[in-house]
C-alpha cells in the first residue's frame, strides 16, 4: 500500500523491480512539494511524457501554492493530461501499469499514485497478412499490440453490442488476453466457459496464441484437427463474430483465436463474398479437392500401383512401369524419401533469410529433383505426384501440420495394406473429426448433423438476398 | 456445458445412416449361388425389406421394455453382438484374404480391423453416427459415377424373372440375404440414443422408414446390375460386389476394385463399431460397472478369443452366419410377440 512518504515509495518500487536498469525516476519539486514521475524505459513516449506530463506539472510551479493532494487532484480531475488515468493504491497495481506503458505520478504526503497512459513502445505497425492472402479483401492483418487489434475490430463493427472483456493470463508474464463477442449473438454459456478456461491457465508465461489454444480445446493431444480456429485477418474474425462466434486476442501475437470453429470453415475465405456465388462454389470444391489431394493422393497412388494395378488404364500402367523399371528403389521407399525431403525443404524455406531463399529453391527443385530423376533414384511420374501434392498443400495453409502427418500416414497405410489401409485411415480420421464439439456445436456441423439451411454455406456461399433475411448464430449448428 | 456427458443424442436419420452402412457391408459380403437369377434376388430383397418393417417396430418395442429386465436383455444383447462381431470379422477377413492372397494375412487384417473398430467405437455414439453420415455421403458421391461407368457392361436382355424353381431359388436367396441380420439388434440397442428412454412412434418411423427405403433401393439396384452384367454366370471372385467392380471401365480409373474394397472396408468398420457399441451397452445393462474403454476392450478380446477358439476347433464363424441370424430373428419375433401379448392381456384386465 502507498503510505505517502515519497522516498519510501520509490525505494519500495526499486525493491520490487530489483533495481532494474530500465526503471526511470524523474524527481521534481513543485511549489515546495516533492514529486516524482516513474516510468519504464522505452515503454512510454518521451514526447508525450514531455508534453502531457512534464509541461502541465511545471506550469504549476510559480503559481498558487498547492499541497501534494492538490497537485494530485490537478492530475486526476483538473487537467486533461491523457484519457487513460488510473489511481493506484498498491505497489503491485502500480508495477503492473508501469509494465503496460503507464507513467506513475507520485506526490509526497499523498497515499496513492496516478498512472497516466502514454504508451510509446516500439511495435510493428499493421501490415498485410502473411499466411491468409486474399485478392479482393482487406490487406490488413492483426499486429502484436492487443489494443491495435481491438481497434481493427471496432472499426469494422461499429455496434454497441460488440463487447471486449480483458483479463490477464500467465503467472509471470501477466499477458493481456481479450475475449471479444457480440452480445445477443454469441452463446453466453460458451463465453463463460472460455472465461473459466482462461482463468485456469497456470503457465508462467503466455507468449502467444499457441499457449492459450490447448487450454481452450477439449482434448488437445487426442484430436487431429482443432475446434478452435486461428486467423490473422480482422475481417475474417469480424465475419465469424457476426455469425455468433467468440474471438480471443492475445497480446504479443498477430493472430486471433475463434471458437467454436467448424471443420468446413477451414475452406472458407473472405474472398468468397467478393466473387459471384457460382464461382465461390467452384473455388470451395477446388479447396476440398486440394485437401484430399494433399493428404491422400500419394497413398492412393501407392495403393493403386502396388495392390490394385488393374485400376489404372493400360497405357498409364505401362508408362508407370517403364518409369519404375529404371529406378533403384521400390516405389514405397521412393515416396517416403521424397516426402521427407519435401518436408525438410519446406521447413528450411520458412526459416531461411529471404536472400538465400531463392538459391535454396533452385538447389531443392532443380538440382535435387532433376538430378535425382536423371540418376534413376526416383522416377518422373513420382515427381509429378509429389508436385501435385505439394502445390495442393499450399492451398490450405491452416492444415499444414495435419496434412504433413496425414500424408505420411496414408503413404504407410497404402503401401502396407492397399485400399484396406487407406479406408481404415479415412474412417479413423473421420471418426476423430466427428467426435469433436465445442459449446454443444459439433465440429462436423452442418454436414453431420445435417443442417439444410446452412449447407449452402459449406459448398459455396449463400447469396446476399438470403444473407439479408437470415440471422445465423451458432445455435443453428447444434 | 459438459462435453463429456453420457447423455449423448443422435438424430433418427443418423441412426438410419448407420444401419444403411451395415447393409452395404452385408451386400458386399454376398456370395451368389451358381446359376442364381440375380433379378429374382432383387425382388426377394425388396420383399425382405418390406417384411423388416414390423420386425424393426417390434425391436423398438422390445428396446422400450428393456429396463424391466435389464440383466436378461443386456446379457442376450451382449452375447448376440459378440457373436455377430466374430461372424463379421471372420467373413470380412476371409474376403480380404481371397481378394489379395499374397498381400494380406487373415490374422493381421483381423487385428487391424478390430483395433480400428475399437478406436471408432470409442469416439462414442455421436462420433460413430456422424462418421456413418459423412461416409455415406462420400461413398454415394463416389459410387454413383462408378456405377454409371458400368453401363457398357450391362445387357438388359439378361434381366428376366424366369426360374425353373422360383420358390427354392427365392428361399436360397433369402437365406443369403439374411446372412447378416443384425440391423434390428443394432437398431434396438442404439434407438434410445435417438429418442431418449422411450422413443416415440415418430422417432422410430424417422429411423426405420428412410433405412428400409434405402435398403430396398440399394438391394434392388445392386442385384439388378448384377443380373444385367453377369446374367446367370458366376464370378471368379465369388463375391458379387467385387465381380461388379471388375466390370467397370472408366476414363480415369479402369477397374474400380480398389474403390469397392474401400466401400466394403468402411462398411465393415462401421458395422463392427456399431456392434461394439451394442455389446458395450449390453454389458452396461447387466450392471457390470465398466468404464467406456474397458467395455470396448472386453468386447474386442471376447470376440477375438471366440473366433480363435472356434477356428482352432475347425468351426468357421462366418459359415454359421445364417444359423446365427435365424436364431436371432427367432428371438426377436418371439420377444416381440410376447411383448405384444403381454400388452394385450394388460389392456384386457385393465
Amino acid at each position: 500500500m502507498f503510505l505517502g512518504d515519497i522516498s519510501a515509495e520509490l525505494s519500495a518500487l526499486k525493491g520490487i523491480l530489483g533495481h532494474s536498469a530500465d526503471l526511470n525516476i524523474a524527481r521534481i519539486r513543485i511549489n515546495g512539494v516533492d514529486c516524482a514521475v516513474v516510468s519504464i524505459e522505452a515503454m512510454v513516449s518521451t514526447l508525450a511524457m514531455s508534453e502531457l506530463v512534464f509541461q502541465p506539472l511545471m506550469s504549476l510551479e510559480g503559481g498558487d501554492k498547492r499541497t501534494g493532494a492538490e497537485i494530485m487532484r490537478f492530475c486526476t480531475d483538473e487537467s486533461l493530461m491523457t484519457n487513460n488515468k488510473v489511481i493506484c493504491y498498491t505497489h503491485d497495481k502500480a508495477v503492473g501499469l508501469l509494465f503496460s506503458g503507464f507513467a506513475l505520478v507520485l506526490a509526497d504526503g499523498v497515499p496513492f499514485g496516478t498512472a497516466l497512459g502514454i504508451q510509446g513502445y516500439a511495435a510493428r505497425s499493421v501490415s498485410p497478412p502473411l499466411t491468409e492472402n486474399e485478392l479482393f479483401s482487406s490487406q490488413e492483418a492483426f499486429a502484436e499490440v492487443i489494443r491495435t487489434n481491438i481497434s481493427l475490430i471496432r472499426r469494422r463493427i461499429k455496434h454497441p453490442a460488440l463487447t471486449f472483456e480483458m483479463q490477464q493470463c500467465g503467472k509471470r508474464s501477466n499477458t493481456d488476453v481479450c475475449i471479444v463477442y457480440i452480445r445477443g449473438k454469441a452463446d453466453m454459456s460458451a463465453v463463460a466457459e472460455i472465461r473459466r478456461r482462461l482463468s485456469e491457465i497456470r503457465l508462467d508465461g503466455v507468449l502467444g496464441c499457441g499457449f492459450v489454444k490447448p487450454f481452450l480445446e477439449n482434448s488437445p493431444e487426442r484430436l487431429i484437427f482443432s475446434e478452435i480456429g486461428t486467423t490473422e485477418r480482422p475481417d475474417l474474425l469480424c465475419l465469424n463474430l457476426m455469425q455468433g462466434r467468440i474471438g480471443v486476442l492475445v497480446d504479443g501475437t498477430p493472430f486471433a483465436l475463434v471458437a467454436p470453429y467448424l471443420f468446413t470453415q477451414n475452406f472458407e475465405t473472405v474472398d468468397d463474398y467478393s466473387v459471384g456465388s457460382w464461382f465461390a462454389v467452384f473455388v470451395k470444391l477446388m479447396r476440398m479437392l486440394a485437401f484430399v489431394l494433399a493428404a491422400a493422393f500419394p497413398g492412393i497412388y501407392l495403393a493403386a500401383v502396388n495392390h490394385d494395378p488393374e485400376m489404372l488404364g493400360l497405357k498409364l500402367l505401362l508408362n508407370l512401369a517403364a518409369g519404375e523399371k529404371t529406378t533403384l528403389l521400390t516405389l514405397f521407399t521412393e515416396l517416403v524419401v521424397i516426402m521427407l525431403l519435401l518436408e525438410i525443404l519446406r521447413e528450411a524455406s520458412i526459416r531461411l533469410p529471404q536472400s538465400i531463399g531463392t538459391a535454396m529453391s533452385i538447389a531443392g527443385g532443380l538440382i535435387i529433383g532433376d538430378t535425382a530423376v536423371k540418376s534413376g533414384i526416383i522416377s518422373s511420374p513420382l515427381l509429378i505426384i509429389v508436385g501435385i501434392t505439394a502445390t495442393a498443400s499450399f492451398v490450405l495453409p491452416a492444415f499444414a501440420q495435419q496434412i504433413t502427418v496425414l500424408r505420411l500416414t496414408f503413404i504407410f497405410a497404402g503401401g502396407f495394406a492397399g485400399f484396406f489401409g487407406i479406408s481404415v485411415c479415412a474412417v479413423m480420421l473421420t471418426a476423430n473429426i466427428s467426435a469433436q464439439s465445442f459449446g454443444g456445436v459439433p465440429f462436423t456441423s452442418p454436414l453431420a448433423p445435417l443442417k439444410k439451411r446452412q449447407i449452402a454455406g459449406v459448398i459455396g456461399r449463400k447469396d446476399f438476398a438470403r444473407l439479408e433475411n437470415e440471422t445465423t448464430t451458432t445455435k443453428d449448428l447444434t | 456445458m459438459n462435453e463429456n456427458s453420457e447423455n449423448k443424442r443422435i438424430s433418427p436419420y443418423a441412426l438410419a445412416a448407420l444401419l444403411v452402412m451395415t447393409r452395404l457391408f452385408a451386400l458386399s459380403m454376398y456370395v451368389p449361388s451358381r446359376g442364381e437369377n440375380a433379378a429374382l434376388t432383387a425382388v426377394t430383397g425388396l420383399v425382405i425389406s418390406l417384411l423388416k418393417l414390423p420386425l424393426m417396430y417390434g425391436a423398438a418395442r422390445l428396446s422400450a421394455k428393456a429396463k424391466r429386465r435389464p440383466m436378461i436383455y443386456g446379457a442376450m444383447t451382449a452375447f448376440a453382438a459378440l457373436v455377430f462381431i466374430a461372424v463379421c470379422a471372420d467373413a470380412f477377413t476371409d474376403m480380404l484374404e481371397s481378394l489379395y492372397p499374397e498381400r494380406m494375412t487373415k490374422a493381421a487384417a483381423a487385428i487391424v480391423l478390430i483395433l480400428v473398430c475399437i478406436y471408432t467405437a470409442s469416439m462414442g455414439i455421436e462420433g460413430t453416427a456422424r462418421t456413418a453420415c459423412i461416409m455415406l455421403g462420400a461413398l454415394a458421391a463416389v459410387m454413383v459415377p462408378i456405377l454409371f461407368e458400368m453401363r457398357g457392361s450391362m445387357l438388359t436382355d439378361r434381366l428376366d424373372l424366369f426360374s425353373p424353381a422360383p420358390i427354392a431359388e427365392c428361399t436360397r436367396s433369402a437365406g443369403q440375404l439374411l446372412r447378416y441380420f443384425f440391423d434390428p439388434l443394432i437398431f434396438a440397442v442404439l434407438l434410445p440414443y435417438a429418442g431418449g428412454a422411450d422413443a416415440d412412434k415418430t422417432t422410430v418411423s424417422r429411423a426405420v422408414k428412410p433405412y428400409l427405403i434405402a435398403d430396398g433401393l440399394i438391394t434392388c439396384v445392386f442385384f439388378l446390375m448384377n443380373a444385367a452384367v453377369m446374367g446367370r454366370f458366376f464370378g471368379q471372385s465369388s463375391y458379387a460386389f467385387f465381380t461388379l467392380s471388375y466390370n467397370t471401365h472408366g476414363s480415369i480409373i479402369d477397374r474400380a476394385n480398389g474403390i469397392f474394397t474401400c466401400v466394403s472396408t468402411i462398411g465393415a468398420v462401421l458395422t463392427l463399431s456399431a456392434l461394439m457399441l451394442t455389446a458395450r451397452d449390453g454389458i452396461k445393462l447387466t450392471g457390470l460397472a465398466v468404464t467406456r474403454g474397458r467395455g470396448f476392450g472386453i468386447t474386442a478380446c471376447a470376440a477375438l478369443a471366440g473366433v480363435a477358439f472356434l477356428a482352432a476347433n475347425g468351426v468357421k464363424p462366418a459359415a454359421s452366419a445364417p444359423a446365427v441370424s435365424l436364431v436371432f430373428a427367432g428371438f426377436l419375433i418371439a420377444g416381440a410377440a410376447m411383448t405384444a401379448l403381454g400388452g394385450h392381456e394388460r389392456a384386457k384386465t385393465a
